[in-house]
């Protein structure tokens, strides 16, 4: 069975006042097995966001169904999507999404704070992920004094302290200079080899080519999607830069 | 440039945040018709001829500059806040080509454009409340037009002035906002967020004594009128003491729970502490305005509403027989008995011809010296001015000669004081040894009548400056001794004092009739005596008085509490508002992050529910030590009821914290369709 399932998942938005409806996905079906890091690319404004907040129950599906580890998230109740949301889901996204109220360690601790973790278990756990994501001496800082590659690691440890069984990403580098981007990308790596399933979206055929499967989604489907097997990270960007151009020319594939 | 850019864009620039400058224009004016009807009580002179108009009308000028200070302290912080929302907005003007003079134009223009508009508004505003009162003065309460209302031109000068100077030092601090950024500075620092403040454990500590001594020097406090500088200090103290606390203490206690693990890392607390941490400094200011208006409007309905509902009570107090009659001689002549004699037969023929009856008599003279009392001993003269400046108010006492045998005759008691002896009797807590030595004569105390000593004077305990009561043998000798004293206009300190009241038994007409009778009687006896005062008065004549008086105290303190929570609800709104605005995102990313909206809610609950609660909580204990100058000072007014004051207070406390509640309510209500 495979870690995450999406099924025939459709979204339609409706404006405001009934008038035109916009059709952002149609249609979506996807598997991602345990461990697997996989990258949705596709155009700005092809539904990769909203497909993604979908998976992340962030946002309902006008038809569809996710099942993550055997559970239907639709049958979630609402009152416990959150918190089935901070004990199954790392999300990292492209703005940070960190609250300037809190130093970067409290934003950290947030997840485990709101699932009632003791203090001393939270310490252990960011232990852990501090060193490796290269934020361990920086912990006291705010937001407001760090670099925008700092601060998305520290997303990114926000995500992972939970234990995740997926992270979510949402053009993680979207905000970041090339060499954060760089740095970024390393980590995920790193930290999909410790075996952590990772699903990001990006633009970024440098970033997707780092992932093990890529999938292309295009008007509100998917179109493709390629492997990376044992391929080099070189061989991969050029194959999805392929991919890329095809889908440019709207050719079939 | 062309003409009319600047204002052009000042007006538009203000119009593209009128969120948030509507409601501070709209503090402005509130400002402003505030401190209109504060100057105008007090230096328009309506209060004048009220008892106890030179302590309220003391009050209201001490009102006007605590009202300046007020009004400077909330328009400056909270305006350089405004500011700060908007330096991304000067960032991309001077990226747009405008240098720091264009853009300290465009924001003199703003400031201008506000004061005219808070003046103008402000003036109509006061103007307005004040006929309100006017009418509701002699509708409601059915004064005279003893408190008449106008336009006062000097007091609209001078809040205009007031208010030029406050938003000038709010245009001056606005430049230097802006002078010390560079436009890319200016762009980020709307975006980077404010610095999460440091605790500040110096200006915490600085705040927390300041409100210490405030405290201690409004409880040490025995004698309000002479001391009542001392109160204003105590005022200001606390003002201040409170502004700290709330901006630098309550930082410091977040994060103190901050550094406790257990508490802080819990769902119910993690989110709020931290918030209250990161804001307090800035909300700090805001709740402390709250506070202060808070407790002005306890202090003054409290205050006056016992006043009002205790009218008949004072006026009993003051005045406890139906007519009374008073006069007063400087120095000592060998005529003064005879005076007193002759005194006797103007009442009994009076109250014949008025067909009354004398009842309850209690007519009696006495000599009197005053001079500053220390270690059993009055001091008669005083070495030089110079002692002036040094001496305690409160030590200033006024000695009174009565007879023994009047004594015992007119207050029906049974003592004897032999040559040399005295008994004595004082309302304030003055410490008479065995021996009191006054000038250089000195008596052996044989007997205290503390207790008692209303009989002589009902209100004693009210009286300004202590008042010693010595019965002797024989006053005119004693008196004698003090013929030699003059104060520094070479006029004798000694003085002659002749006291009556008396019961009459006719009805209300009949008893004013007989007392303004009385009153010109007087006139034609002492005319040329050389008599400093005499009059004389009666209990039914002064009922409409102080009715009146208290009533219309009563009203004051009412109009003067509505503007000062129309200023909080304003204060309110504003600070939902802006964090409105501020939280809309945070609660987006909390939700993001796996926080419920159960969660989202309970911690917006407790956060709403703390900050509520601060202003009340401080301004409760604030009136709770202020209170017992307030009761000294309602004696003044021949108040003399602890009880009453503390009722009216518990009554004013429910009230105001119910509307606060609601207000609170109905602004949080904007609050949440705001981040929702
Ligand atoms: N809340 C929304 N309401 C209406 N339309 C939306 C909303 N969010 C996204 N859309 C539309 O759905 C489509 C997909 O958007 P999105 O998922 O954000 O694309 P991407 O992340 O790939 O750039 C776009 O056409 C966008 O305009
Ligand atoms: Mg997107």
């Amino acid at each position: 069975m495979s870690l995450l399932e999406a099924r025939n998942i459709k979204k339609v938005y409706k404006t405001r006042f009934g008038g035109t409806s916009v059709e952002a996905l149609n249609n979506v079906s996807f598997t991602v097995e345990k461990g697997e890091y996989v990258a949705i690319m596709g155009e700005s404004g092809s539904g990769k966001t909203t497909l993604l907040n979908i998976i992340a129950a962030l946002d309902k599906a006008t038809d569809g169904s996710v099942i993550l580890d055997g559970m239907d998230l639709s049958k979630v109740k609402d009152r416990d999507i959150a918190k089935f949301r901070r004990d199954n889901l790392g999300y990292v996204f492209q703005e940070f999404n960190l609250l300037d109220t809190f130093s970067l360690e409290d934003n950290i601790y947030l997840p485990l704070v709101l699932a009632g973790r003791k203090p001393a278990e939270m310490q252990e756990r960011l232990k852990k992920i501090a060193e490796p994501l290269g934020i361990a001496n920086i912990l006291k800082k705010y937001p407001y004094e760090v670099s925008g590659g700092q601060k998305q690691r520290a997303a990114v440890a926000r995500a992972l302290i939970t234990d995740p069984k997926v992270i979510l990403a949402d053009e993680p580098t979207g905000a970041l200079d090339s060499k954060s981007s760089d740095e970024l990308l390393a980590l995920f790596k790193q930290v999909n080899q410790m075996g952590q399933t990772i699903l990001m979206v990006t633009h970024s055929t440098k970033a997707a080519s780092n992932a093990s499967r890529v999938l292309f989604i295009k008007d509100g489907a998917i179109f493709h999607q390629i492997y990376k097997a044992d391929a080099s990270d070189r061989q991969m960007y050029q194959k999805i830069s392929d991919t890329l151009t095809l889908l440019a020319q709207g050719g079939d594939k | 440039m062309k003409a009319g850019f600047y204002p052009k864009m000042a007006v538009s620039g203000m119009r593209k945040n009128g969120r948030l400058y509507v409601p501070f224009i709209i503090t402005s004016i509130l400002m402003v018709a505030m401190f209109y009807i504060l100057h105008f009580l007090s230096f328009s002179g309506v209060m004048r001829g009220m008892p106890g108009a030179g302590t309220a009308t003391d009050m209201m000028v001490f009102g006007v500059y605590v009202m300046t200070l007020f009004s400077a302290i909330f328009l400056f912080y909270t305006h350089s806040t405004l500011i700060k929302g908007r330096k991304k907005e000067f960032g991309l003007y001077s990226i747009l080509g405008m240098n720091k003079r264009n853009i300290g134009k465009i924001l003199f223009w703003e400031t201008a454009i506000m004061w005219v508009v808070s003046a103008a508004l402000g003036l109509v505003a006061g103007i307005g409340l004040s006929k309100l009162a006017e009418l509701g003065f002699t509708k409601l309460i059915a004064v005279p037009t003893k408190y008449t209302f106008s336009v006062s031109g000097s007091s609209a000068v001078s809040s205009i002035l007031v208010f030029a100077v406050i938003f000038f030092l709010i245009y001056l601090n606005t430049i230097r906002q802006i002078r010390f950024a560079n436009p890319t500075q200016l762009i980020r620092s709307g975006r980077a967020g404010e610095k999460p403040p440091k605790a500040n454990y110096v200006v915490g500590i600085l705040g927390l004594l300041f409100l210490g001594s405030g405290y201690f020097i409004a409880l040490k406090i025995e004698q309000p009128l002479s001391a009542l500088r001392w109160f204003f200090v105590a005022v200001i103290f606390v003002i201040i003491g409170t502004y700290l606390t709330l901006m630098a203490g309550s930082v410091i206690l977040c994060r103190i729970l901050q550094k406790n693990k257990k508490y802080y890392y819990k769902t119910e607390h993690f989110v709020s502490v931290s918030t209250m941490a990161y804001r307090m400094k800035r909300n700090g200011a805001g709740l402390a305005s709250i506070c202060i208006l808070l407790t002005a409007v306890l202090v003054m309905l409290s205050s006056t509403a016992a006043l009002y509902t205790g009218s008949d009570e004072c006026l009993d107090t003051r005045y406890p027989n139906e007519v009374g009659a008073f006069a007063c001689k400087y120095g000592y002549d060998e005529s003064l008995p005879l005076q007193a004699a002759r005194f006797d037969d103007l009442i009994n023929s009076v109250a014949a011809e008025h067909g009354a009856v004398i009842q309850n008599n209690c007519t009696f003279s006495e000599y009197s010296i005053s001079g500053y009392y220390e270690n059993n001993r009055l001091q008669v003269t005083l070495n030089s001015m110079t002692d002036m400046a040094f001496i305690d108010y409160d030590r200033v006492a006024q000695i009174m000669f009565i007879d023994a045998e009047v004594y015992n005759s007119v207050f029906g008691h049974d003592v004897t004081v032999g040559p040399g002896e005295a008994l004595v009797g004082t309302a304030k807590n003055i410490e008479i040894g065995d021996e009191l030595t006054i000038g250089d004569v000195t008596f052996n105390v044989t007997g205290r009548f503390d207790d008692t000593v209303t009989e002589i004077d009902p209100v004693a305990d009210g009286a300004a400056s202590p008042t010693v009561f010595v019965i002797v043998n024989d006053s005119e000798s004693v008196a004698k001794e003090f013929i030699k004293y003059k104060d520094y206009n070479g006029e004798p300190m000694l003085a002659w004092f002749w006291n009556c009241r008396f019961d009459t038994g006719l009805d209300a007409d009949g008893q004013i009739a007989l007392a303004s009778d009385l009153s010109a009687k007087l006139k034609e006896e002492l005319k040329g005596k050389g008599f400093s005062n005499y009059y004389s008065e009666s209990h039914e004549a002064e009922r409409g008085d102080f009715v009146g008086t208290f009533g219309g105290l009563f009203f004051l303190g009412i109009l003067l509490s509505i503007i000062f929570l129309v200023s909080c609800v304003m204060i309110i709104y504003y600070k939902q508002v802006s964090e409105g605005f501020e939280d809309q995102s945070r609660f987006g990313i909390m939700q993001k992050v796996g926080m419920t909206k159960d969660e989202i809610r309970k911690s917006i609950n407790s956060q709403m529910f703390t900050v509520f609660m601060i202003p009340v909580v401080f301004a409760g204990i604030h009136l709770l030590v202020v209170l017992p100058i307030v009761n000294k000072l309602l004696m003044l007014f021949a108040l003399f009821n602890f009880p009453r004051l503390l009722l009216c207070a518990a009554i004013c406390l429910c009230l105001c914290g119910l509307f606060y509640g609601l207000i609170y309510k109905a602004t949080s209500g904007a609050y949440y369709k705001i981040v929702a």
